[in-house]
């Protein structure tokens, strides 16, 4: 981690920084803020840092498909939710991360599913 | 220390840290009964001995009673401490230890089962005399007399598991007209988590404050009551915030609550560290349920009565007597605790896992951290997702929630995501500073988590600087903005 000093308008920031888990982490002003590194977009509080391929939805952890939200061949937009699942008591919406039209559904409701499992496949568009 | 001088630690995160801690200042040796995963931990680094009890899988490590005795009976320990969650509530753990003659750190298996069953709890307490949620725990679970007693009650009506416990084999009953479905979801539900189908019945009460109170049986059988927490901020029967005391109660409230709560201990010849919990709604106090554990929220009541309860816990374990003076007990400021966990808020709190980048702690005066993890270790998603607790003590709750928001912003934590903008957001709430809230407030008022806010040019300004900075590696001071555009190499392994 790297501590800097960057002035703003005539005063000093003092800003901490590391690169780690493929993005630029930042902590500023009293928020953090991180960004992929192959990307030059930046959100703030986002950082999918196990980066899910365009198109691509898998499980970030092990659990439950409570609710399947689309079927092959649906054409979804970019943060629709496709399937629902439950992990450790809670409920988790995934989202599609790109616009395009679904091309596998490798699970159904009820399912059990494993960490790193491709639950959905988004062909997009374009 | 005379009988123990070797503990065991059954369990991992902040809490085994704490325990080795503690242990480290009485002179007792410790031995880590830990899963695979946990070798990264910083519990696993100053335990004396460590000793893996299985893989990282709950069930095959934490969970399991033979592994845990066998790993404490191989290092020669003289007691368990099993913290919090897992098997800390086992009647079955701990009559294991007491056959293998290892003392747990925690009251008999007789209080365990006693309070672990919600309708021999409930008995207890209605005998006791203190405030109870007016309901139905008889021995007839006919769906005839359920349905009846729900009539009785009057809806809106909850109908829980006997056996269970954080939230599940619950079911609120609104109409009558749904009292059966609800009655057989809720026994499948407890059925399949808790092995019984044993239910009760009570009054749902909406919209209350949890309010708990920290009680404590010394060696000699002697209950204190260490006052209250207040604990409505909790997502899905998970806290986030805590705090002690509950500045909205009156002080005729606070002594009704300890006393009711010191009865009920006293009734059931409580030795060490237990939470009365109640539901507090308008004006009125109703017994909710038991832990029989040393409790994750701990701190906050040892920085405002200024004691060390896991000490206390371990030199009851021991047969010694405490310094605590009933008289001397008495409240002094306010604290405030907050969860950190690896997850992102964006995204309704989906644990973050991979390996934890650089933190850095912003210690100072009132400012206690209780940390699980450091850089490199790799968070995993076989447990929960807490990795440290934040607590502040200041002279009143004001000062102590300004120093809180102040210490929150200057943690940094990097490689995952964390709640700390989740906590600065709620910190900030007009119900939470008025202390209003109750255990509604999260549901409602953050439903789905936090939602993601556009990024502004400053912030990407900001960010492309400091990219600038790191590829060109020799600079540590830049004015913002100040960057060349155009392809920036990115310096090889920094």
């Amino acid at each position: 981690m790297k501590q800097m000093k960057i002035e703003v308008g005539g005063s000093e920031l003092k800003v901490f920084a590391q690169k780690i888990n493929g993005a630029l982490w930042v902590h500023s002003e009293g928020r953090t803020l991180n960004r992929p590194l192959t990307s030059g977009k930046s959100r703030r509080g986002r950082g999918q840092v196990s980066s899910d391929l365009p198109g691509h939805i898998s499980a970030l952890m092990p659990g439950k498909i409570l609710k399947v939200n689309c079927s092959v061949g649906q054409k979804v937009n970019s943060g629709d939710t496709l399937v629902v699942m439950e992990a450790m008591k809670m409920e988790y919406s995934l989202k599609s991360n790109c616009d395009g039209t679904v091309r596998a559904l490798n699970v159904a409701e009820g399912d059990q599913v494993t960490v790193g499992k491709l639950l959905v496949e988004v062909e997009p568009d374009g | 220390m005379d009988k123990i001088s070797k503990l065991a630690v059954a369990n991992r995160g902040e809490v085994a840290v704490r325990i080795i801690r503690a242990c480290q200042e009485l002179g007792i040796e410790t031995v880590l009964l830990h899963s695979e995963a946990d070798r990264e931990s910083i519990a696993f680094r100053i335990a004396d001995e460590t000793y893996c009890i299985g893989s990282s899988e709950a069930s095959e490590s934490y969970l399991n009673i033979a592994s845990n005795i066998q790993g404490a009976l191989a290092s020669g320990a003289d007691a368990i401490h099993p913290g919090f969650g897992f098997l800390s509530e086992n009647a079955d753990f701990a009559r294991a230890c007491e056959d293998h003659r290892i003392l747990f750190v925690g009251p008999s298996a007789q209080c365990i089962e006693l309070f672990g069953d919600k309708i021999s709890a409930k008995k207890l307490v209605i005998e006791a005399g203190a405030p109870t949620v007016p309901g139905y725990e008889g021995q007839d679970q006919s769906m005839q007399t359920l349905v009846a007693e729900v009539g009785k009650i009057g809806c809106p009506v909850i109908v829980k598991a006997a056996a269970g416990g954080g939230g599940r084999g619950m079911r609120v009953i609104h109409q009558i007209e749904d009292a059966e479905s609800a009655i057989e979801s809720a026994k499948r539900e407890s059925i399949g988590a808790f092995g019984s189908d044993k239910v009760f019945l009570e009054k749902y009460i909406d919209g209350a404050k949890h309010i708990e109170v920290q009680i404590f049986g010394d060696q000699s059988g002697r209950v204190f009551s260490l006052l209250e927490r207040e604990c409505s901020i909790q997502r899905r029967h998970q806290k986030v915030i805590e705090e002690a005391v509950c500045t909205t109660l009156s002080e005729e409230q606070r002594r009704e609550v300890s006393a009711a709560a010191q009865k009920i201990a006293e009734a059931a010849d409580y030795r060490g560290a237990g939470t009365v919990e109640f539901l507090f709604h308008d004006g009125q106090f109703y017994f909710m349920e038991v832990n029989t554990r040393l409790q994750v929220e701990h701190p906050v009541t040892e920085m405002v009565m200024g004691v060390d309860l896991v000490k206390a816990q371990i030199l009851t374990a021991a047969g010694r007597s405490l310094l605590w003076d009933s008289e001397e007990l008495r409240p002094n400021g306010h604290a405030i605790e907050c969860r950190i966990y690896v997850e992102d808020p964006y995204k309704n709190g989906l644990p973050s896992i991979g390996q934890l980048g650089a933190c850095l702690w912003p210690y100072g005066p009132g400012r206690r951290f209780e940390i699980g993890f450091e850089e490199g270790d790799e968070i995993t998603s076989f447990y929960d997702s807490m990795i440290a607790k934040v607590v502040v003590w200041d002279e009143s709750r004001p000062r102590a929630l300004i120093k809180m928001k102040k210490t929150l912003e200057e943690c940094v934590i990097f490689g995952l995501q964390t709640n700390l903008p989740y906590l600065l957001k709620i910190l900030d709430h007009p119900e939470f500073v008025d202390g209003t809230m109750t255990t509604k407030f999260v549901e409602t008022h953050y439903p789905t988590g936090l939602q993601e806010e556009p990024i502004d040019q400053h912030d990407k300004e900001l960010m492309d600087t400091i990219d600038q900075m790191i590829s060109e590696g020799g600079a540590s001071s830049m004015t913002l903005g100040q960057h060349v555009s155009g392809p920036s190499p990115w310096m090889a392994g920094w």
